[in-house]
């Protein structure tokens, strides 16, 4: 297969073109960042650019993972996210692509209404990446409906996994670890949030399983299916290092539990997750930082 | 038409008034301190506090706060043994869900009691468990919510109720659920199930006239028939 990668340079991007790489399959990397010389430095936004790129290339799918997240800014927030997702739907439909997978998120979903939470429960979601990724969800399903394209939206849950992002949860306990050894994790009015976190190897088995779906529109949670709190994993880094300590901060407002429900995935994609967080993958990721 | 009825158990189907006041009793007679008395308890209780509340809050107030961990573990080993015997069945319930049975109505229940054994055993020791085509846990759904604030519990009981939904083929509006709390009203009409409150002295009272109320399990037979 021929499979077109936007966001190539981020978390998710970098290593599913590592996975499908892997996997024997020929691999289209496309980024506005320049930090990385394999991959093609083209901005979603360059139309004349982007629909010579996919004319001399004829990919049979593509991975729609690049998004700017920048929340203090609404207006680029909309123009970047939702223009460069027609330009590229636009070029899907002209060349006839097989497949277009569009990676969304669990943000869309807002206030918990019940758990685990399904492809059905209600979308409110409460930020601007969120309202934008709801939004791109629609854009996509009139896509499907209208211009015959077939499209999966995948809303993936909080993703973990080595070189993630310094401002995510394991990270920052890492961090806090090295430190000082004192793990910060809040307590709200309702208690510890529980999450559910996904390891990037398990999210890069789920898209690689998409692209084998043959339906015409389709969503998809892409998580887990368990919970676990932040008090859960600092205790894991209590196991490690008993001198380590857990530091509490009360956090005086509630906060949205979540967990999500993956029986779709499960029957359609055959998606199961394999990876748990442990103490010697937390070891590892320690005695790799404590290296660099 | 009715045809899927869903009944909370604790306070519900079950009186466990006795069994609350003897999980305080008993651990802290374990540890040779004197409990919180009943008034306090019921009192608390009523403003929806946690057990884990009452204890703390009382070993604040006698300065004995270094009791909480064996209280916490002698209240674990409580719930561990066979406690059925201070479970009480509603009254006139037996009778009634025969009555109701025959009128091919479909009965589920669910709960948030943590202690899955101690549910399944009463069920079977009353003989109306065979009454029931499904016992729904937080367990089941995978919930770990320790956390037992208003919001977690009507998070919980919606939960519950949407899986017992999102399974069943029965519509919305042929399903009624009989519950004793404003977390079970909450969770009702926020999925847009009919409710039917269960008057219970000891733990909750609904404040909303305009729901159907009942005082007793003798009741239920004209309040569905009003429902309908």
């Amino acid at each position: 297969m021929k499979i077109l990668i936007t966001g190539a340079t981020g978390f998710i991007g970098n290593k599913l073109m590592e996975h499908f790489k892997s996997k024997k399959h020929i691999v289209f990397g496309i980024s506005r960042s320049k930090t990385d010389k394999k991959i093609k430095n083209i901005s979603l936004d360059d139309e004349t650019k982007l629909k010579n790129y996919f004319k001399r290339n004829k990919f049979d799918i593509v991975i729609h993972l690049g998004s700017t997240l920048n929340d203090d800014n609404p207006k680029t927030i909309f123009d970047e996210n939702i223009s460069s997702l027609i330009t590229l739907l636009e070029c899907c439909r002209i060349n006839k692509i097989k497949k277009f997978i569009f990676a969304s998120s669990h943000i869309v979903y807002g206030d918990t209404n019940y758990l685990p939470i399904d492809e059905i429960h209600h979308t409110n979601p409460k930020n601007n990446y969120g309202i934008m990724k709801l939004i791109n969800e629609n854009i996509c399903k009139m896509y499907s409906m209208n211009y015959n394209l077939d499209i999966a939206i995948l809303r993936i849950s909080s993703v973990y996994g080595k070189d993630q992002s310094e401002k995510l949860l394991i990270p920052t306990l890492i961090r806090n670890y090295l430190v000082s050894k004192e793990l910060n994790i809040h307590k709200y009015k309702n208690g510890f949030q529980s999450m559910d976190l996904i390891h990037i190897d398990d999210v890069c088995q789920a898209i690689e399983s998409t692209c084998k779906l043959k339906d015409k529109f389709d969503i998809f949670n892409i998580a887990t299916g368990n919970s676990i709190t932040a008090m859960e994993i600092a205790k894991i880094f209590l196991k490690i290092d008993k001198t380590s300590k857990i530091k509490i901060k009360k956090i005086n407002q509630t906060t949205n539990h979540f967990f999500y429900d993956i029986s779709k995935a499960t029957k359609k994609l055959k998606f199961k997750p394999k990876i748990k967080i442990t103490q010697k993958m937390i070891k590892s990721w320690l005695d790799d930082s404590r290296i660099t | 038409m009715t045809r899927l009825l869903i009944f909370d158990f604790d306070d519900t189907l079950v009186n466990n008034h006795y069994l609350d006041i003897k999980s305080f009793e008993i651990p802290y007679k374990m540890v040779s301190l004197d409990p919180p008395s009943k008034y306090e308890i019921k009192k608390l209780r009523k403003k929806g506090k946690t057990a884990d509340y009452i204890i703390k809050n009382n070993l604040k107030k006698n300065n004995l706060k270094k009791f909480y961990n064996n209280i916490i573990n002698e209240r674990e080993k409580f719930f561990s043994k066979d406690q059925t015997n201070y479970l009480i069945l509603q009254n006139h319930l037996e009778k009634n869900l025969a009555k109701i049975k025959i009128k091919n109505i479909e009965l589920n229940i669910i709960t948030a009691n943590k202690n899955k054994k101690l549910v399944l055993q009463f069920l079977k020791q009353k003989k109306i468990i065979k009454y029931f085509s499904k016992v729904v846990f937080m367990d089941d759904l995978n919930i770990k919510l320790d956390n037992r604030d208003e919001g977690n519990r009507i998070l919980i009981k919606r939960s519950l109720l949407y899986s017992i939904l999102k399974k069943s083929r029965i519509k919305k509006n042929e399903i009624l659920y009989i519950g004793n709390s404003l977390e079970d009203f909450k969770a009702c009409e926020n999925l847009q199930i009919n409710f039917i409150h269960f008057q219970n002295d000891y733990l909750s009272k609904l404040v909303n006239n305009e729901i159907i109320t009942i005082n007793s399990m003798s009741e239920l037979k004209n309040a569905i028939r009003i429902m309908i």
